[in-house]
């Protein structure tokens, strides 16, 4: 039995919209796999699919290389965390678990097995309402991993985290990936997986935008702009552009400048003696390099200026 | 790819049970885990235990019995008490004689003519027939004259062809096929009385024996007539208190008669037996061609003959009333158990919750992805429902029966009219068990109207207008409408709850308004349940069709 979940030209359609458009991708043992991409990507849809929740238009998602609703014990092969907030509030934290081990014909000992381990145990006895949203994660969390599953999926588990459970998350994660595990995280936030994921899929638009490590990513986006800190603005400029280069004001006194190496713009800057007093190759963030791939399959964008201005204030 | 050499992770935990059992183990863990729904149930079944009490506490009608030395009056006829206790109408004519020991009698008997309707109906009303379907002619042995005496006859009938009847409540066809007039037989040996049929008094075909255990030696004998009294409800909207009852009579012709074995061989003897309707101020009157008697219907005004006349062949008979069981009007039972009903609502609403919570909260999604077999789900969910709904049913039910049994005696509604039934009688049962079948059902219904509106509110309104709504209808629209609707929603069902009797020898103008219902308990039931399973039907094809 393969640890996976490959998903094969999936195409999932509400009306005239499509959600998610012919995406293909594997999430294999061992690794964190990011899902990433902005609000209404189709992150959940495609999620909903693997679950066998959605019925797709058009290809087909296995898990462990069979389709989910034909798995004999579903818990045992995926666990999944789609929404935290799917509880009835007035049942208590346990309860909920104990009616999902019963639907695997697990028993109230691994119930207790997954609150320990989700460090839920003097809460477990509190009514799910009660809940924050940050032990409504754990909990989810705790659900998944009920039947020990080879293979987990988490749509957001970030949200609603405080800084230590965030770390905790991140930690824990890690450590179901170093147990062979195959992990699919979505989040909408890159940041939150810069340090975390091992595998990237970029998703916008229903479509697959990257799937790459997130070395390969970050040097994607890095490759080729170089950050100029100079006095002479304006002479730098002109010089630059005339020889080829893309320039862009990113400050008072910085420059950013693509199509020209390091190299080539000290030797230009050189022949026009124009003095700086820096000059570096950009070395991108995750978030950096996630914006500039998803900049044209953001569905809400917020406002173009902001998106160009960021990248300017990191060395 | 980063890495090559992973090895997959492997659980060492054992995979549990799969299958249905765990589904219906997770369902109820679901439902038990809830404090809020079990208190609603618990509820639930207090209200179905204490309101029925409380209308049965309430029930003081004005049509409840008040009984003489003749017999009783209820809901206005002469009820007398016949064997075992029974009610029955015993209002006939009978020309007669006695018979000692064995012995038969035989005769050729026309079928029973109508006599009209006195008074004639009010113009607009429905027209009559002017026979009347259960009008009777034939030939009779009875224990005495006296009302409520134990009996068997054979007969024909207004337009229910040749029966053997005996002691009220006992109705056999003849084989049928025969046109009137027809020869009729009655044999005694010992308590077997024996009826037979025939088309031309040569070859006999057996009807029915009835036994008889407690016929004395000498018995009375003869030819009767008995037309029952026409029920008219005008329709109308709004009810149909509109009813009156009249008197009618029919006339039947006798001839070859032949006596065999212990017959007084005194002269025939034209009596009225149940005497109580015939006015006290209106002596028998001598009538051209030997008719004895008229009898005045004092509540109506208008006159009947009855009496008999001698002729080459031998005798002309007229006859009104009718020898039957007596079924009341009002089934005191089934209306006290309308107070059933506030809790049956919390049951219809906790039997959506049941599945709309989980579309609220998004819970379904989870539901579903532990049990991607949908169709399993929805079953453990209608058996855990139906099984909490009927629970709360029958504890309701239970306790509430032999409570208000007591109350409704004590309140005046009594034998024989209307017995005294235990929990544990036949008729105990019945509507125990029936209250909480129709409470488990109606929980069923809620639920599969909840996966198919996937709304709350819409699936309680749904099942309210399909169980309650059709009671509501029955008391305010006119009844041959009232009855479809009772015949086709699940609301057919509530005719489980009805304590009374039914006879299909007897034409009962009895209206849903009075707790009747077109359908026989069990048959009430099988429509709910072709609605529930229809109802599963579409909700299982839905929520296997739909995305969660």
């Amino acid at each position: 039995m393969e640890a996976t979940i490959e998903v094969i030209g999936l195409t999932k359609r509400f009306g005239a919209v499509t959600a998610v458009d012919q995406l293909t991708f594997t999430v294999l043992p061992g690794q964190v796999t990011g899902f990433v991409g902005p609000n209404g990507a189709g992150k959940s849809t495609t999620m909903r699919v693997i679950l066998g929740l959605d019925a797709p238009d058009e290809g087909k998602a296995l898990v462990n290389g069979q389709p989910y609703p034909s798995l004999r014990h579903p818990l045992s092969q995926l666990g999944a965390l789609l929404d935290a907030g799917a509880l009835q509030p007035g049942r208590r934290a346990r309860d909920h678990l104990l009616w999902l081990a019963h639907s695997q014909g697990l028993s109230a000992r691994r119930v207790d097995q997954v609150i320990e381990l989700t460090g839920l145990k003097s809460a477990a006895k509190r009514r799910a309402g009660g809940y924050s949203l940050g032990m409504r994660q754990r909990l989810g969390i705790a659900a998944a991993m009920l039947g020990d599953p080879p293979v987990l999926m988490f749509d957001e588990p970030f949200n609603g985290l405080d800084p230590e459970g965030m770390a905790w998350m991140r930690g824990y994660l890690r450590s179901l990936a170093d147990e062979g595990r195959a992990i699919l995280v979505s989040s909408h936030l890159m940041s939150e997986l810069q340090d975390n994921a091992d595998h990237l899929l970029v998703i916008g638009r229903g479509q697959l935008i990257a799937n790459t490590t997130v070395a390969e990513l970050l040097a994607i986006a890095s490759k080729d702009r170089v950050m100029l800190r100079t006095s002479e603005r304006t002479e730098a400029m002109t010089a630059l552009a005339q020889a080829g280069g893309t320039v862009a004001v990113t400050g008072h006194d910085t420059l950013t400048i693509s199509g020209l190496t390091a190299q080539r713009i000290a030797a230009i800057l050189g022949e026009h003696a124009i003095g700086f007093s820096g000059l570096a190759a950009h070395q991108a963030t995750l978030e950096e390099a996630y914006m500039e791939i998803t900049r044209d399959a953001v569905e809400f964008r917020p406002e173009p200026a902001a998106v160009q201005g960021t990248p300017a204030e990191t060395p | 790819m980063t890495t090559t050499t992973v090895t997959p992770y492997r659980s060492a935990q054992s995979a549990g049970r799969d299958g249905f059992w765990s589904v219906l183990r997770a369902e109820w863990t679901k439902f038990r885990t809830l404090r809020g729904w079990l208190l609603a149930a618990l509820v639930a079944a207090a209200l179905m235990a204490v309101l029925p009490v409380y209308l049965a506490a309430a029930a003081h009608g004005g049509s409840v019995e008040s009984c003489t030395a003749t017999g009783c009056q209820i809901e206005g006829s002469s009820v007398a008490v016949g064997p075992g206790g029974v009610a029955v109408l015993d209002s006939f004519y009978l020309v007669h004689q006695s018979l000692s020991g064995n012995g038969s009698i035989t005769a050729k008997v026309t079928a029973p003519t109508g006599m009209g309707l006195l008074p004639k109906p009010k113009p607009g009303s429905p027209i009559l027939p002017k026979t009347q379907p259960w009008a009777k002619a034939g030939i009779i042995i009875k224990t005495s004259t006296a009302a409520g005496s134990a009996y068997a006859a054979v007969m024909l009938t207004g337009s229910h062809g040749v029966r053997m009847q005996y002691d009220y409540t006992h109705d056999v066809a003849g084989p049928g096929g025969k046109a009137a007039p027809l020869w009729l037989r009655l044999t005694r040996s010992g308590p077997s009385l024996t009826g037979y049929e025939s088309a031309d008094g040569t070859h006999w075909t057996k009807i029915g024996t009835a036994t008889l255990p407690d016929l004395p030696a000498t018995v009375q004998g003869g030819m009767f007539v008995a037309s029952p009294a026409a029920q008219v409800v005008n329709e109308s909207f709004g009810g149909g208190d509109n009813m009156g009852v009249f008197p009618t009579a029919a006339t039947a012709a006798f001839s070859h008669l032949r006596l065999a074995g212990g017959w007084s061989a005194a002269a025939w003897t034209g009596s009225r037996i149940g005497g109580a309707i015939v006015s006290p101020d209106s002596p028998p009157v001598a009538r051209p061609g030997g008719h004895s008697l008229v009898h005045v219907c004092k509540t109506c005004g208008g006159t009947v003959p009855e009496g008999y006349r001698q002729t080459p062949a031998g005798f002309d008979v007229e006859g009104s009333g009718d020898i039957a069981p007596f079924v009341p009007i009002v089934d005191a039972v089934q209306v006290s158990l309308d107070g059933i009903l506030f809790g049956l609502i919390a049951m219809i609403s906790l039997g959506a919750l049941y599945i709309t919570a989980e579309y609220r909260r998004g819970m379904i999604r989870t539901t579903l992805a532990a049990s991607p077999h949908r169709s399993r789900v929805l079953a453990a969910k209608a058996i855990v429902i139906g099984l909490v709904c009927f629970a709360a049913g029958l504890i309701g039910a239970a306790i509430a029966f032999p409570i208000l049994e007591d109350k409704l005696q004590a309140g005046g509604w009594t034998g024989p009219a209307w017995p005294h039934w235990s929990l544990t009688s036949g008729i105990g049962l019945q509507v125990v068990i029936g209250t909480a079948a129709i409470v488990g059902l109606s929980g069923i219904l809620a639920l599969a109207a909840g996966v198919i509106t996937r709304r709350s509110s819409g699936a309680v309104a749904a099942v309210i207008g399909l169980v309650i709504v059709p009671l509501i209808l029955g008391i305010v629209l006119p009844p041959r409408v009232a009855d479809v609707i009772l015949a086709i929603t699940p609301a057919a069902a509530f005719s489980l709850q009805r304590a009374l009797p039914r006879y299909t020898q007897v034409s009962n103008a009895c209206a849903p308004y009075h707790g009747c219902f077109p359908l026989a308990p069990w048959t009430g039931l099988a429509v709910m349940c072709a609605w529930a399973v229809l109802g599963l039907g579409l909700a299982s094809y839905l929520l296997r069709r739909r995305d969660a």
